[in-house]
């Protein structure tokens, strides 16, 4: 659309400028309705007048119809116009035209320069008198287009309320001359017409029609008008200068036309025309307002030449829109040309990297390889440090967990040096009283093999090392491990013949205790690194450690068992209740036996078979009965008591610590309060302890129940005045009933839901056993137990 | 066959001492009474019936559940035979407590034979009364189950001592239909007469109770 449009465009821009250039043609525009020929031949004498008057301006007369006149004018291809008034009020208003002058007509006999319109009809039609009865009619008219052959009877039709393209039954275009209209009209042929004033007059003067024949509606008497009207009256043609002509021009023009003498432009023999001033053509304009036509046509089809007047800036726009997207659509080609160039060369750069790539894989491959290896080789360095990592962990768990007995976690620690290293065995040598002895020895074909002194003739040490010779390594400081491979010498057949040993020193407390000797029929050296020899060390550490804490252990052992016998002893009377019921059973069961029998053979049905068997009964509950009292027997064993001297603070300190741990678990304080210079005493120190033990674990019970507030054990030594030696265990505890202090010494008196009552009554009877007396005191705040022993009388 | 066995009562041992179990068993069935060994408390709950007659000897001290702790358990499950401890120790406050959980009877190794047997005799004894009288009360129970709703209410009156008239007022029926209801209830429950109803029936309550 846009482009269809752009020759136009262009024509309209350059035309003004060839105008100018032909300056000296002037061109007339001339409406032609009744065609060419009789236009060029009615206004050629004009045009010949103005170039005699005016001779150095060449006028040409442009005739037209009335599309050709709009055209032109728009196009300015005419330089003046003469159409008719309806014509000329349209390309006023659209073009500026601007009239110049009126044409003025002499014709038969009068000056008019207005004319009008006749709408008739004939005077015999009975139905038509006035311009209403025109309704459902026929009309016949030049065209729609013509003004004096249509439009100015339009107005009146109007005026009168009949739209003539809805109200007449049949509008008939005639076109020109206007001459047939009249015979239409006068055949019968419609029953009105119209045209323009003087038409009819000048026919009837031609004889061609019989004026008394006709009827002309709305007939109107104007003054100064001579002819049959029925409409307004309407200033003649105007000539007009467009608005790009010259007003010089126009006026030079204007001044020959109106001093041209009467006749200068004839039409025929009684008829010229002549100019004068330009009349008023406003009633034209109000003509085509009422109408809606010309200027005020309301769809009115727009010329091409307005339409791009009109919207030639959004042509422009759209014409710089395309010429941009022209423009732009070229930039992205060239671009992408570009865009095609650099891609070729980024393909190029692309294959160079590619090698480049390959190149750079190579070097990663061998890196890698590189990697691998030297990984392969970290990882051998790395399992080795784990294997270490393991031992060690190993060791770790081994020293840390506690409940396993010492002979135990010492094994543990040997198995683990010997595990360590890949030796066929371990072993532990110490030296003793007669020479060198095996104290224990794991080995991993014999799954495990222990001993302790092996016969001093069969133990050989590193192959050979004597008994001095160890000693010496033994008190040497340097000498922390040895190695040494050697050949054994007369083997059996199919025994090893060499020996690698790896000895490691094991201090305990600080002192030689002995060595720990690794052995293996390979050789020792292949992989006895710095890591594994600081872990050997460490085994071997942790060996005496272990190795002094069950030295330690086994004396406390010693001394416990010593306790437990006194224990047991002392709660023989505990037991003694215990064992009536044990002998109650066999008892019992024999003397059922000996019943039923008696039962039967009262009743005479007692069988021999039956008896034997229940003989063998009774005699095996009599072996029972029997075995129990050998079982109490050897319960009181241990009936001598061993006196020896003692400190008698040192004892409860002792006491006080085997139940330390246990009062520190159920929050209980103890204090010890202890008076110095205590004289020695001789008494049986386990049966002491017993008692201190006994009194302190009644105080622990005493404490230890949930409402108890504050928990407190005192445990005091003091001499009286008696010369007695007092030992008091003080609790905070829930005291004792009234009245009952005396009774807790009594056997089977207890406050304890699981007490057997014999603890003090034994207490007491070992106390009074040593010569002293055991006491209760209440009164205060704490339950005071006391022992007092004599003093020793002599040593 | 004794005449115990044939009445099926059966004395039960339960003592973890295999020797004591075993001569007891040899004592007791000196005077034909059946026995049946058991070494624990919980083998013997789980291999007694309940409609069974006799009596438990239990010894007093067992591992496991003691004889104290059984007899509480039984009591609590409306164990019906009655219980002789044995005990090697007595002591008063265990005594108390044997005797508040219903045990027959307590007796102190080393015992007497005869003591025992006798205890054992009359123990029997007792379990076989309590079970007729517990028979009698099912009866009772069984019968009242036959009765409809209304001959229920019906017996109900007769216990309370309504007389027919009263009660063909309170259930709002005839006296002719009473008279039927009577009729019916007197043969289901098997009562030659109204005493007899009545004893019948408080049976029967008691036993629900």
């Amino acid at each position: 659309m846009a482009l269809l449009l752009l020759p136009a465009v262009l024509f309209f821009q350059v035309q003004p400028v060839s105008a100018q250039q032909e300056s000296a043609v002037v061109r007339i525009g001339v409406l032609a309705f009744r065609g060419h020929q009789q236009a060029m031949s009615r206004w050629q004498p004009m045009a010949d007048y103005l170039n005699a008057n005016l001779p150095w301006i060449r006028f040409k007369i442009v005739p037209l119809n009335l599309q050709q006149v709009r055209k032109a004018t728009a196009a300015e291809k005419i330089d003046f116009v003469l159409t008719n008034p309806g014509n000329y009020v349209l390309l006023e208003s659209r073009y500026g035209a601007s009239r110049i002058a009126t044409l003025k007509r002499h014709w038969l006999g009068h000056d008019y320069s207005r004319f009008g319109a006749v709408v008739f009809t004939r005077r015999d039609n009975p139905d038509i008198k006035s311009l209403k009865d025109i309704k459902g009619r026929s009309l016949m008219i030049v065209n729609n287009h013509a003004f004096g052959g249509f439009q100015m009877a339009w107005r009146e039709l109007k005026e009168v309320g009949i739209d003539p393209f809805k109200d007449i039954a049949e509008l008939k275009f005639n076109g020109f001359p206007q001459d047939n209209i009249v015979h239409a009209v006068m055949n019968g042929e419609v029953d009105a017409g119209t045209i323009r004033t003087g038409l009819l007059e000048n026919m009837a003067l031609n004889g061609k029609v019989e004026l008394d024949k006709i009827r002309v509606l709305e007939n109107r008497n104007v003054e100064g008008f001579q002819f049959l009207l029925s409409t307004r009256l309407y200033p003649e043609w105007p000539l007009a200068k467009l608005k790009h002509t010259p007003d010089e021009l126009a006026s030079k023009i204007v001044v020959a036309l109106l001093s041209a003498p009467k006749g200068a432009f004839s039409l025929s023999g009684t008829d010229w025309v002549s100019w004068t001033i330009p009349l008023d053509y406003s009633n034209v304009n109000e003509l085509m307002r009422e109408l809606r036509i010309g200027p005020y046509l309301p769809d009115a089809q727009l010329s091409l030449s307005k339409t791009i007047k009109e919207y030639a800036y959004w042509l422009i726009m759209i014409l710089a829109v395309l010429f941009g997207l022209a423009l732009l659509s070229i930039y992205v080609l060239r671009v992408n040309r570009r865009l095609v160039d650099t891609q070729h060369i980024l393909q190029d750069e692309i294959a160079e990297r590619v090698v480049a790539q390959e190149k750079l894989n190579e070097n990663k491959r061998f890196l890698e390889q590189r990697v691998v290896e030297r990984t392969a080789s970290l990882a051998e360095l790395n399992s080795a440090l784990q294997h270490s990592e393991i031992t060690l962990r190993e060791l770790n768990r081994i020293v840390s967990v506690f409940p396993v007995p010492l002979e135990e976690k010492i094994r543990a620690l040997i198995e683990l040096g010997r595990k360590h290293f890949g030796f066929a065995s371990a072993s532990l040598y110490r030296r003793n009283e007669d020479g060198i002895s095996v104290v224990l020895m794991v080995g991993s074909d014999s799954g495990e093999v222990a001993t302790s002194n092996i016969a001093d003739d069969t133990t050989v040490f590193m192959g050979g090392i004597g008994v001095d010779e160890f000693d010496e390594m033994l008190q040497d400081d340097e000498v922390l491990l040895a190695e040494k491979s050697f050949q054994v010498d007369g083997k059996a057949e199919g025994e090893v013949d060499l020996l690698s040993c790896v000895a490691v020193k094991v201090l305990v407390e600080g002192k030689p205790y002995g060595f720990l000797c690794l052995a293996d029929d390979q050789d020792v050296s292949r992989n006895l690194g710095e890591v594994d020899r600081d872990i050997l060390q460490l085994i071997a550490d942790w060996l005496g450690m272990e190795i002094a804490r069950k030295q330690v252990g086994d004396r406390e052992q010693q001394h416990l068992s010593d306790l437990a016998h006194v224990t047991r002893l002392s709660t023989m009377g505990e037991m003694a209740s215990g064992l009536a019921h044990e002998l109650n059973q066999p008892l019992t069961a024999i003397a059922n036996y000996l019943r039923g029998c008696q039962r039967r053979i009262d009743r005479g049905n007692l069988e021999v078979t039956e008896l034997t068997a229940i003989m063998q009964q009774s005699i095996q509950e009599a072996e029972r009965a029997a075995k129990i009292i050998r079982r109490m027997r050897a319960f009181v064993n241990k009936e001598d008591p061993h006196h020896e001297r003692i400190e008698i603070n040192e004892l409860i300190t002792r006491v006080s610590g085997f139940l330390r741990s246990e009062m520190e678990r159920k929050s209980i304080t103890l204090a010890l309060s202890l008076a110095e210079n205590l004289p020695i005493l001789i008494v049986d120190a386990i049966q002491i302890e017993q008692v201190l033990l006994n009194l302190l674990r009644n105080a622990i019970d005493a404490v230890n129940v949930p409402w108890q507030g504050e928990k407190k054990i005192e445990v005091a030594s003091s001499m009286t005045e008696a010369g007695m030696l007092n030992i008091e265990v003080r609790d905070t505890g829930i005291g004792l009933p009234d009245g009952e202090q005396q009774q807790i010494f009594d056997p089977f008196y207890t406050t304890k839901d699981e007490g057997m009552g014999m603890g003090l009554s034994i207490s007491r009877t070992i106390i009074e056993a040593h010569g002293g007396t055991m006491y209760t005191d209440t009164s205060g705040q704490h339950t005071i137990v006391g022992v007092a022993l004599p003093q020793s009388g002599d040593t | 066959m004794s005449v115990n066995e044939e009445s099926g009562a059966i004395v039960f041992i339960v003592d973890d001492d295999a020797s004591v179990r075993d001569s007891l068993r040899w004592l007791i069935e000196s005077v034909q009474l059946p026995v049946r060994c058991f070494a624990t408390a919980q083998e013997f709950l789980d291999g007694y019936k309940s409609q069974q007659t006799g009596c438990v000897v239990l010894d007093v001290r067992m591992p496991g559940l003691s004889g104290l702790d059984l007899q509480e358990e039984l009591q609590q499950q409306n164990f019906v035979l009655p219980v002789i401890i044995i005990t090697g120790h007595a002591d008063v406050p265990m005594a108390v407590r044997a005797f508040k959980s219903g045990v027959f009877d307590f007796i102190e190794k080393p015992f007497n034979d005869q003591h025992l047997i006798d205890r054992i005799q009359q123990a029997i004894e007792k379990s076989r009364s309590q079970k007729v009288s517990i028979q009698r009360r099912q009866d009772a129970r069984d019968r009242l189950q036959k009765l409809s709703s209304r001959e229920k209410q019906v017996l109900d009156c007769i216990v309370a001592g309504c007389s027919n008239k009263t009660m063909a007022r309170e259930l709002d029926i005839s006296v002719k239909t009473i008279e039927t209801h009577r009729a019916n209830l007197m043969s289901k429950m098997e009562a030659g007469s109204v005493s007899e109803l009545v004893r019948i029936a408080l049976l029967a309550e008691r036993g629900t109770e």
